[in-house]
C-alpha cells in the first residue's frame, strides 16, 4: 500500500484537473493530481479540436457581449441551466483565457498577428471563440501542464480512484489502485476535487476516449453527493458510422455539412430554419427521426455531403479532418458518407454550489464531472470554458477552506477493503469477461437510452441492465500486473451505476427537452418541467427528487 | 476474409524471453490495426497487452511497429497480413506496451514551460506570425515516440542524444516568441549537434510536427546565432 498526503487532492488530469491544481497551488497550499490516464494522454480535453467560447472587450466582435453569450447558453440549455454558474462562466472566461496565455498556451491570431482569431459554432450568435488549429484542448493542456511542472505539482498517473473517504460528513481523502502494478494507493487530503470527465463509454457509438467511464459520477453518488441532470446526454450529431476505423469519431462540423436522407433530400429545412446550424440536440433528433421514419442510410444514419464545397477548401481550412478522410480512402470532394449521432458530452454531474462544492463539504466537482452550466443541452465550445472557470474557482475555494481545517487521519480500512475487492475479482469463478460485459452494457444503452427514448425503451433497458448485473464477471488472468480486465471490471461497476442514473432520470422526466427526446412525450412541458432531476443514493438505492430551476436573471422564453 | 497477425508477446513475470504469437481475425475493409487488436482482445485473448486511449490520433499511446515501421494503431489501416512489435528503444512492460516513464522522466530537465522576465504589458500580445508558424507546427507533437524508435542516433546512444521527440517539445519553447530563456546550453546538453539529419523521424511523424526540421532550425538559430527568428 502507498500513501500520499496533501492539502487538495485533484482527481483527473484533464484541463479541469490541471487548472484546479494550479489554482490551489497559487494560493500556497499543497495540491496534487491523481489520474487514471496519463497527463496529456487521457480524457476529453486532449481530443477537443474546436474552440472555447470567451467574450472579452479586448477581442470581441462589435455586436457581441457577455450578455449575449449568457443568453445563447441559456437558450441552448432550454432554460434548465443554473444561471449563477452561467454568469460566473461568461464573466470569468475572458480573463482566464489570458491567464492561459500567460502560462504558455497560445491561441490563433488574426493574420496580422495583432489579436485573437475567433471561431463560432451552432448556437452562438457571434464569432467569439479562441482556438488553436484543430487541437485547441491539446494546446490548453500543453500550457497548463507546463505551469504545473513549473509549480512542481506532483502527478500520480495511472491510478484509478475507486472510493472517497468521507469522515464526519467531510471529504478527506480517496483510495485507488495503480493500473499497471495493481498496488493500492491511499490519499489523505483536506479537500477533494473531482475532475474525472464524462462517461462516453456508456454507449456503443462514442467519440470519447476509453477512460471516460463516469467514475466521478459514481464516486460522488456513492459518497452521498447529489447528481443532477443525468438524463441529458449530448450526442455530437455528425459521427462516422463507417469505416470501422472511424466509427464514432467526429465526422464533420455542422458549419460545413449538408445532411441528406436516403431520398437525397436535405431534410433539415423541415425541422429548423437554421438547417444544420441548429443546436446539436435538434440536429441529432432530426437525424434519428429520419432513420426511424424509414429515410435512413443502410447503417442506420444519414449522408453527409461535402461535395458542394469549392475544391481545396477542406484541405486548407480543416486539414486534420481532411487527412482523416483521406487516411481511410474517402474523397470528400467526390463521396458522401454515412453518419449518425455519436456520444459526446454529459450535461449532468454532481450538483454544485457557486464554489463548485457538492453537498458534501470539502468535495468539489469541476469540468464535465459537474452539472449546471449547460442545462439540458450544451452549446458547442462552452465545455472548455466551463472547464477552466469551474476549476479555477474550485481550486481557489478549496485552498482557502483547507487552511482553516485540521487534517483528519485517512481511514486505512478503505484500502484494506479495496485490496480485498481486487483480490476477489481476480480470483472470481465463472462468468463473462469484463470486455463482454462492457459491450453488452453499451448495446443496451444505445438501444434503449439514446437520442430517442420512451417509457418502454427505458424500462426495457433498465430490466436488461439488472439482468446483466446478475451475471458474474470472470477475469482471464489472476495477474495484478498490467491486468486491463481488472481495470475494466472496476470501471464497469461505475458504468452500470451511471447507466441506471441516466435511465432513472430519463424516466422521471416525462417531456422532451434539450438532449432528451421522449417519443411518448414529444412536447416541452413548461408547466411542470422547468425543474432539475436530482439523484441520491439511499440504502443502496437511487432515489429521485426534483427542484424548481430559479431564474434570477432571465425568465424562460417559452416557445 | 481471414487476416493473420503475428504479435510480439512478453510477460516479464512469466516469460524468460519474448515469443511471437499468431492470431487470425475477421478482416474488413476500412479497419484500423487498433480495431484488429480490440477484436482479438474481446473475442480471443483478453490477456493481450496493448495500449490506447483516444482512438483518434490525440493521445500518442498506441504506437507500435507494424511490418517494420512505427505507426499509431488507431490511425493505421489494417492489412490482411501483419507483424506487430513494441516500439524499439523502450523497455517492454508487457506484449506491445512499452514503458514510457523513463523517457517522460527526462521532461523536467527540459524546462517545458514559458520562461519570461515579466508579464506582458498588454494582452492579447501581438505575435510575429513567422515564428507563430514554427511554434504551431512543433506544438502538434503528441509524444507518440514513433520518431524516437526510428532515430539511429538515439537508438545507439540514448544517454547522449535526447531523441527527436524531446527536441520537438523543446522547440515549442524555443520558437515561442514570448520565451526569454536562452536555451542554447540546454540544447547542447541534449546533444543537438549529434543529429545526422537523416529525416527518418520526420518521415514517420503522424502529426507532421517536423522533428528534424525543428532540430536543424534550432541549430542554426539558437546554436549558431544566425538570425533572430
Ligand atoms: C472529441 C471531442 C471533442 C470536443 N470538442 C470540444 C470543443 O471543441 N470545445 C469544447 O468546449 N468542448 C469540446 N469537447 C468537450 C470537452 O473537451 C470536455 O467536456 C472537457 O475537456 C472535459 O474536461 P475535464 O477536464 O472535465 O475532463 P477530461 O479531459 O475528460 O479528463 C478526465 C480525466 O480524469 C481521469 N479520470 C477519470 N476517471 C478517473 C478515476 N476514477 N481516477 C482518477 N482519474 C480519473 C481521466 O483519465 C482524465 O485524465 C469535446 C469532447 C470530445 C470528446
Ligand atoms: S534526423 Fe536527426 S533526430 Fe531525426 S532520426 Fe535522423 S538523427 Fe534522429
Ligand atoms: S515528433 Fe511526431 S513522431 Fe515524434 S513524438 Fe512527436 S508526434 Fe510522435
Ligand atoms: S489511441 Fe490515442 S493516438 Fe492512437
Amino acid at each position: 500500500m502507498r500513501r500520499v498526503e496533501t492539502d487538495v487532492l485533484v482527481v483527473g488530469a484533464g484541463g479541469a484537473g490541471m487548472m484546479a491544481a494550479i489554482a490551489a497551488s497559487r494560493k500556497g497550499v499543497r495540491a496534487c493530481i491523481v489520474s487514471k490516464g496519463k497527463a496529456l494522454r487521457s480524457g476529453a480535453t486532449v481530443m477537443a479540436p474546436g474552440a472555447l467560447a470567451a467574450v472579452d472587450d479586448r477581442w470581441k466582435e462589435q455586436q457581441d457581449s457577455k450578455m449575449l453569450h449568457e443568453q445563447d447558453t441559456l437558450r441552448g440549455g432550454d432554460w434548465l441551466c443554473n444561471q449563477e454558474l452561467v454568469r460566473q462562466t461568461v464573466e470569468k472566461i475572458g480573463g482566464l483565457v489570458m491567464d492561459l496565455e500567460r502560462m504558455g498556451c497560445m491561441f490563433h491570431r488574426t493574420p496580422d498577428g495583432k489579436t485573437l482569431a475567433l471561431r463560432t459554432e451552432g448556437g452562438h450568435s457571434c464569432y467569439r471563440s479562441p482556438y488553436m488549429e484543430n487541437r485547441t484542448g491539446h494546446e490548453m493542456l500543453k500550457g497548463l501542464w507546463g505551469e504545473a511542472q513549473k509549480r512542481r505539482i506532483p502527478f500520480y498517473e495511472e491510478v484509478m480512484i475507486t472510493g472517497l473517504d468521507i469522515q464526519n460528513g467531510h471529504a478527506c481523502g480517496a483510495v485507488g489502485f495503480h493500473t499497471v502494478t495493481g498496488e493500492v494507493w491511499l490519499f489523505q487530503a483536506n479537500a477533494v476535487i473531482l475532475a474525472t470527465g464524462g462517461a462516453g463509454e456508456l454507449y456503443e457509438l462514442s467519440d470519447n476516449s476509453n477512460d471516460l467511464t463516469g467514475d466521478g459520477y459514481a464516486l460522488a453518488l456513492s459518497a452521498g453527493a447529489q447528481l443532477m441532470d443525468m438524463e441529458f446526454v449530448q450526442t455530437y450529431p455528425i459521427g462516422f458510422l463507417a469505416p470501422p476505423q472511424l466509427r464514432g469519431v467526429l465526422g464533420c462540423y455542422p458549419i460545413i455539412a449538408h445532411l441528406h436522407n436516403s431520398n437525397g433530400e436535405r431534410f433539415m429545412h423541415r425541422y429548423d430554419s437554421r438547417l444544420e446550424l441548429t443546436t446539436r440536440n435538434r440536429l441529432s433528433q432530426a437525424i434519428m427521426i429520419e432513420v426511424l421514419e424509414g429515410r435512413g442510410s443502410p447503417l442506420g444514419g444519414v449522408y453527409c455531403d461535402l461535395t458542394y464545397l469549392e475544391k481545396g477548401y477542406l484541405k486548407r481550412e480543416f486539414p486534420a479532418l481532411y487527412n482523416n478522410y483521406r487516411s481511410v480512402g474517402l474523397d470528400p470532394e467526390k463521396d458522401r458518407f454515412e453518419i449518425a449521432p455519436t456520444y459526446h458530452f454529459f450535461m449532468g454531474g454532481a450538483k454544485v454550489d457557486s464554489n463548485w462544492q457538492t453537498n458534501i463539504p470539502g468535495l468539489y466537482s469541476v469540468g464535465e464531472a459537474a452539472a449546471g452550466v449547460h442545462g439540458s443541452n450544451r452549446v458547442g465550445q462552452n465545455a472548455l470554458s466551463e472547464m477552466i472557470v469551474s476549476a479555477a474557482a474550485a481550486g481557489e475555494h478549496s485552498a482557502d477552506s483547507v487552511r482553516a481545517k485540521r487534517t483528519v487521519p485517512v481511514s486505512t480500512g478503505l484500502a484494506i477493503k479495496l485490496e480485498k475487492q481486487l483480490d476477489e475479482l481476480r480470483h472470481s469463478g465463472n462468468g463473462m469477461t469484463p470486455g463482454n460485459q462492457r459491450s453488452r452494457l453499451q448495446s443496451i444503452m444505445q438501444k434503449g437510452a439514446s437520442v430517442l427514448r420512451s417509457e418502454d425503451s427505458l424500462n426495457n433497458a433498465m430490466k436488461e441492465l439488472v439482468q446483466l448485473e446478475k451475471i458474474p464477471v470472470k477475469l482471464s488472468s489472476t495477474d495484478c500486473f498490467c491486468n486491463r480486465e481488472l481495470l475494466e471490471a472496476m470501471e464497469n461497476k461505475n458504468l452500470l451505476l451511471v447507466a441506471k442514473c441516466v435511465i432513472t432520470a430519463a424516466l422521471l422526466r416525462r417531456e422532451t427537452r434539450g438532449a432528451q427526446y421522449r417519443h411518448d412525450f414529444p412536447k416541452t412541458d413548461w408547466e411542470n418541467w422547468t425543474k432539475n432531476v436530482l439523484l441520491e443514493m439511499q440504502g443502496g438505492n437511487i432515489t429521485t427528487s426534483t427542484v424548481q430551476v430559479s431564474f434570477p436573471y432571465y425568465q424562460p422564453e417559452v416557445e | 476474409m481471414t487476416g493473420h497477425v503475428l504479435i510480439h508477446r512478453f510477460h516479464p513475470q512469466k516469460d524468460a524471453v519474448p515469443y511471437t504469437q499468431s492470431y487470425t481475425f475477421r478482416y474488413e475493409e476500412g479497419m484500423s490495426v487498433l480495431n484488429v487488436l480490440n477484436q482479438i482482445h474481446e473475442e480471443q485473448d483478453p490477456t493481450l497487452g496493448y495500449s490506447y486511449c483516444c482512438k483518434a490520433v490525440k493521445c500518442g499511446l498506441c504506437g507500435v511497429i507494424i511490418n517494420g515501421k512505427p505507426c499509431l494503431t488507431c490511425e493505421q489501416p489494417a492489412l490482411p497480413e501483419m507483424t506487430l512489435e513494441p516500439l524499439h528503444g523502450f523497455p517492454v512492460l508487457k506484449d506491445l506496451i512499452v514503458d514510457r516513464s523513463e523517457y517522460e522522466a527526462r521532461r523536467p530537465d527540459l524546462r517545458l514551460y514559458l520562461e519570461r522576465n515579466a508579464d506582458p504589458a498588454y494582452q492579447p500580445e501581438p505575435i510575429d506570425m513567422l515564428r507563430f508558424d514554427w511554434f504551431k507546427r512543433v506544438s502538434r507533437c503528441i509524444e507518440c515516440y514513433c520518431c524516437v524508435s526510428v532515430c539511429p542516433v538515439y537508438q545507439k546512444n540514448p544517454q547522449e542524444f535526447a531523441g527527436p521527440c524531446a527536441f520537438t517539445l523543446e522547440a515549442r519553447q524555443v520558437f515561442d516568441p514570448r520565451d526569454n530563456l536562452n536555451r542554447k546550453i540546454l540544447l547542447k546538453d541534449m546533444g543537438i549537434n549529434q543529429c545526422i539529419g537523416c529525416k527518418k523521424c520526420s518521415s514517420v511523424c503522424p502529426m507532421d510536427a517536423g522533428p528534424m526540421e525543428a532540430i536543424l532550425k534550432m541549430r542554426s538559430v539558437v546554436c549558431n546565432n544566425e538570425d533572430n527568428a
